[in-house]
């Protein structure tokens, strides 16, 4: 018999899906919600219970889901850098739907809300599988449950514009899908194997060899851009904003704090167990990702100073955020990619921060999400203002925050020296300006006292969140300020579990 | 012909494969006549959009053309076609090959693949399909967002005329053709694992069927013994035993334990473990959603 | 010679290439929703045949055992693993399509046109 611990990926995964299936005979969106929570939490402790178990031993497994392991069937695989980002998933998903259930029940038609939660349980399924696999086939399969579970995300405030964003990044979605599709038969072609680990060792000995150059160096292209084109690259992330901007709270929350992540989660699984470090590197693939990560970084943030959308502006900001995750990849070393995924982990918490207080703060001035409006509007809703400047400062990269440690690991690791070391810093200090020159603007904008003299604002009722909204959005500062405060023992996590990769 | 006639003649004839001159664009109709106050703008948004994609797709065809050589390259420098040498030819899938019989109990290799050794896959892929239906369900089912009363009077004229339309040559094909869908697919379902089939080729062939007879005889008639309430416990039930039989294998599996459904003897009709409830399993569910899609697109409801 | 004797042998890799690239094409750069889905289908069915050619061995048959006697040979039949891909994959593009399908439904009913070009340049009216 294998210890208990061993059954949580799998059992983590055929859960939720059950639990998405399931949820469409309950009757209402409060059942559907009740059992979703259920279900995440059990999971979440499950998950617990497994880090609990490999962390201190600095253990790596692998599980066959089928009768036979590799090179044979489907596996999963876990470790700590597994486990912990799944429990980020897991309790920002939790965070985001409290947060957002008002805005769910109020956008999403009274009969087809139980169907937005049945999109929430799968979602999460696919990225904990996105997380855990081992297999690329398997990758495939549920990148597409993520992508066609997201899209339905946007699409359920049922409008006319979030209908044809939706399309829009559907589209795109599919074209990434569709090369990472095209890399893997390739690569299939020449190996011969789906698994992760039987793919490394050939690909290793096809490399060492010579052979097969000009294939090796497509199917690297065409499975870096397709997930590139999915977690919304900089010149790829057009379909971005009108996505984010337009869904409901949660969605965006969710969106931009997870989405995005499971593809770049699969983008280190990609370039650590299946081409490995090195290999990567000498097709300067890195060198283009680190390039592409900069360019992200300022130009995200220079998009999102000509905003004066609040939830636009929020969206190009994110595409400055995964700048920072590629620049870190890019950079390549533990290092480096240790501070790409405490990024991972940083920006899922604050992100889902900043579109939860945006919502509160856009309902208490009249549901108008111009930054003109919004003035004053953190004195009308205390804990949204707070969280809504925690959130800012920690995008700038204020000390104690999670933002200054993600910069700080970032900065440390450039330090290496070569054109590297002065592309990172630059686009690091650039990029920490220009969020400054946005995020203090917006700030300054929502604790400025109204004066209802000159005004063409009518004087609107002060208002407090709801319970479940107040709590969300406690939680996720605790998590921002927790990342800030003790981030050597979590990276060093981060890092032990990177190495095992 | 001269040469302006050509192109104008080709010009014709590419619009005509594209099916242009079934969808005119909107905007290259006539514009409505503009106020006096909108004479100020005299470059159209549309123009300008038009603009830009046609430098879009410029770039985009250079693009492709450059992704089109590179992928070339690639395949002429693949291992060749149909040769017995190529690292496709491995150790996996000689083992499936050799072994998968004796394994999995399934004649049909490939069933056997894809429902034991890679059964975590193929239950991905059952939720994908539960996932699009749960999707169209979102955006079709009749609601105030989507329906307007002229839609509502249309398929009303369309029930009624359905009905007073007695098509005797439809309607004995269909009652002919009925029953050999239904046999044909079940067929298929129930010897997917030991010959060509399997369950999502037998559920289709189950749902065509389904909708032929709704086409022809209405879908009030397919209500009678499949409606909504009865759509939802059927894909949930077969969904939720997927589910549980591979919980069940792959737990057994991983602990070494002997499997709690026998594999039976190759070549038979009940042999291949888990693999004949899951075909059928699935193919119920493949064929509800089938009608499901058909129902939801043409009329919105089931 | 030798380049074009490869791409004979290659033949079904090359056909596949080919769709693939005017799906891509068609996908991201058509205006018409339809058309774009159209190139999303071409685009996966050229990858299943790009599969299905890497499973393909000469003088094999289909991996279907119907001789129960002697344990089966691995000379006899072609690779099962690139079908079993494909049919995966097939489900996977069906639903894809259907919910793209359902989507590009509720747009025409809102904007009466399927032309992306045209929706954007009416929303950007909208907001004016």
């Amino acid at each position: 018999m294998v210890p208990l611990y061993y059954h949580v990926p799998f059992l983590s995964i055929v859960l939720l899906m059950m639990t998405g299936i399931l949820t469409s005979l309950l009757p209402s969106g409060k059942a559907a919600m009740a059992f979703h929570f259920v279900t995440v939490s059990a999971v979440f402790a499950g998950n617990v219970y497994l880090l609990w178990n490999i962390a201190p031993a600095n253990l790596r497994f692998t599980y066959a889901a089928g009768i036979l392991p590799h090179p044979w069937g489907n596996e999963l695989a876990a470790g700590p850098l597994e486990a912990a980002l799944a429990l980020t998933f897991l309790a920002v998903m939790m965070l985001c739907v409290l947060g957002g259930s008002k805005g769910i029940f109020e956008d999403v038609g009274a009969d087809k809300q139980n169907l937005y939660f049945i999109m929430c349980d799968l979602l999460l399924a696919s990225l904990l599988a996105m997380v855990y696999t081992n297999d690329a086939f398997t990758a495939y399969v549920f990148i597409e449950i993520n992508t066609i579970s997201a899209c339905a995300l946007v699409m359920a405030k049922d409008a006319g514009e979030t209908l044809v964003a939706t399309i829009r990044y559907l589209m795109m979605s599919l074209l990434g899908s569709g090369m990472f599709l095209m890399g893997l038969t390739f690569t299939y072609h020449i190996t011969g194997h789906l698994l992760l680990i039987n793919i490394h060792e050939q690909l290793g000995q096809i490399i060492a060899s010579g052979a097969y150059r000009l294939p090796v160096t497509v199917i690297l292209g065409l499975m870096t851009m397709g997930l590139c084109l999915k977690s919304a690259l900089f010149p790829f992330h057009t379909w971005l904003p009108d996505a984010h901007a337009s869904a409901t709270t949660a969605s965006s929350a969710i969106l931009s704090g997870l989405v995005l992540k499971g593809y770049i989660v699969l983008l280190i699984k990609v370039i650590f167990c299946m081409f490995g470090e090195e290999s990567y590197r000498a097709l300067h693939a890195g060198d283009i990702l680190l390039v592409l990560g900069g360019a992200a970084m300022i130009a995200g943030s220079v998009m999102a100073i000509k905003e004066n959308h609040i939830k636009r502006m929020i969206a190009y900001s994110s595409v400055a955020q995964i700048g920072y995750i590629y620049l870190g990849l890019g950079l390549g070393g533990t290092a480096a990619v240790t501070a790409a995924v405490y990024q991972i982990m940083v920006h899922a918490f604050a992100k889902p921060l900043l579109f939860l207080c945006a919502g509160e703060l856009a309902e208490v001035s009249g549901h108008r999400k111009q930054m003109y409006y919004l003035r004053g509007a953190a004195h009308r809703a205390r804990l949204a203002g707070i969280g809504f400047t925690l959130g800012a400062l920690s995008m700038i990269g204020l000390p104690l925050l999670g933002g200054f440690a993600v910069k700080f690991f970032l900065a440390d690791a450039a330090l290496a020296g070569g054109w590297r070391m002065w592309a990172a810093l630059g686009a690091l200090a650039v990029s920490s300006v220009l969020n400054a020159l946005y995020y203090l603007p917006a700030v300054v904008q929502i604790w400025t006292v109204m004066d209802h003299g000159e005004d063409d604002l009518p004087k609107l009722p002060r208002a407090y969140p709801g319970d479940a909204a107040g709590f969300a959005i406690l939680a996720l500062m605790v998590c921002c300020v927790l990342l800030g405060v003790c981030c050597a023992p979590v990276a060093s996590l981060l890092s032990a579990g990177l190495k095992l990769l | 012909m001269k040469k302006g006639e050509i192109r104008s003649a080709f010009h014709a004839f590419a619009a005509w494969v594209d099916g242009e001159e079934w969808c005119e664009r909107p905007s290259e109709a006539a514009p409505a006549p503009q106020p006096e106050a909108k004479a100020k703008r005299p470059v159209n948004r549309l123009d300008r959009y038009r603009v830009y994609r046609r430098f879009t797709q410029l770039v985009g065809a250079l693009f492709c053309l450059t992704l089109f050589v590179l992928l070339l390259g690639t395949v002429v420098s693949l291992p060749p076609f149909g040769d017995p040498a190529n690292p496709a030819n491995n150790e996996v899938s000689r083992r499936y090959i050799e072994q998968g019989l004796e394994e999995t109990g399934a004649a049909n290799l490939v069933a056997g693949m894809i429902l034991s050794y890679r059964a975590f896959d193929t239950f991905g892929e059952s939720s994908v399909l539960f996932l699009a239906a749960t999707c169209v369900t979102m955006l079709l089912r009749r609601d105030e967002h989507n329906t307007t009363s002229g839609d509502l009077e249309e398929m009303a004229q369309e029930d009624l005329t359905s009905r007073r339309d007695r098509d005797i040559i439809l309607r004995t094909a269909v009652l002919l053709l009925l029953p050999m869908s239904a046999v044909v697919g079940v067929y298929v379902m129930l010897f997917g694992h030991i010959s060509p089939g399997g369950g999502f080729s037998g559920g289709s062939i189950l749902g065509g069927g389904m909708i032929l007879y709704a086409q022809t005889f209405g879908s009030g008639n397919v209500r009678r013994f499949f409606n909504e309430h009865m759509y939802h416990m059927i894909k949930v039930v077969c969904l939720m035993g997927y589910g549980l039989l591979l919980a069940d294998f792959v737990y057994t599996g991983v602990n070494g334990l002997p499997g709690h459904v026998p594999l039976g003897t190759p070549g038979h009709i009940l042999s291949g473990g888990i693999i004949l409830p899951i075909d059928l399993l699935v193919g119920f569910e493949v064929t509800c959603t089938i009608y499901a899609f058909y129902a939801l697109f043409s009329k919105g409801e089931l | 010679m030798e380049l074009l004797s490869a791409l004979w042998t290659q033949r079904y890799m090359v056909v596949s290439v080919l769709l693939f690239c005017i799906g891509a094409f068609s996908l991201v750069f058509n205006p018409n929703l339809i058309k774009k889905l159209i190139g999303f289908d071409l685009m996966d069915n050229a990858v299943y045949l790009m599969l299905t050619s890497a499973g393909y061995v000469d003088n094999r048959i289909a991996p279907i055992v119907t001789d129960f006697s002697a344990p089966a040979s691995a000379a006899h039949f072609v690779n099962p693993i690139p079908a079993g891909l494909v049919l995966t994959g097939i489900v996977v593009s069906v639903s894809v399509t259907a919910f793209a399908l359902a989507l590009v439904v509720r747009i025409y009913k809102k904007y009466h046109t399927v032309y992306l070009d045209v929706i954007m340049a009416s929303m950007e009216k909208e907001v004016d």
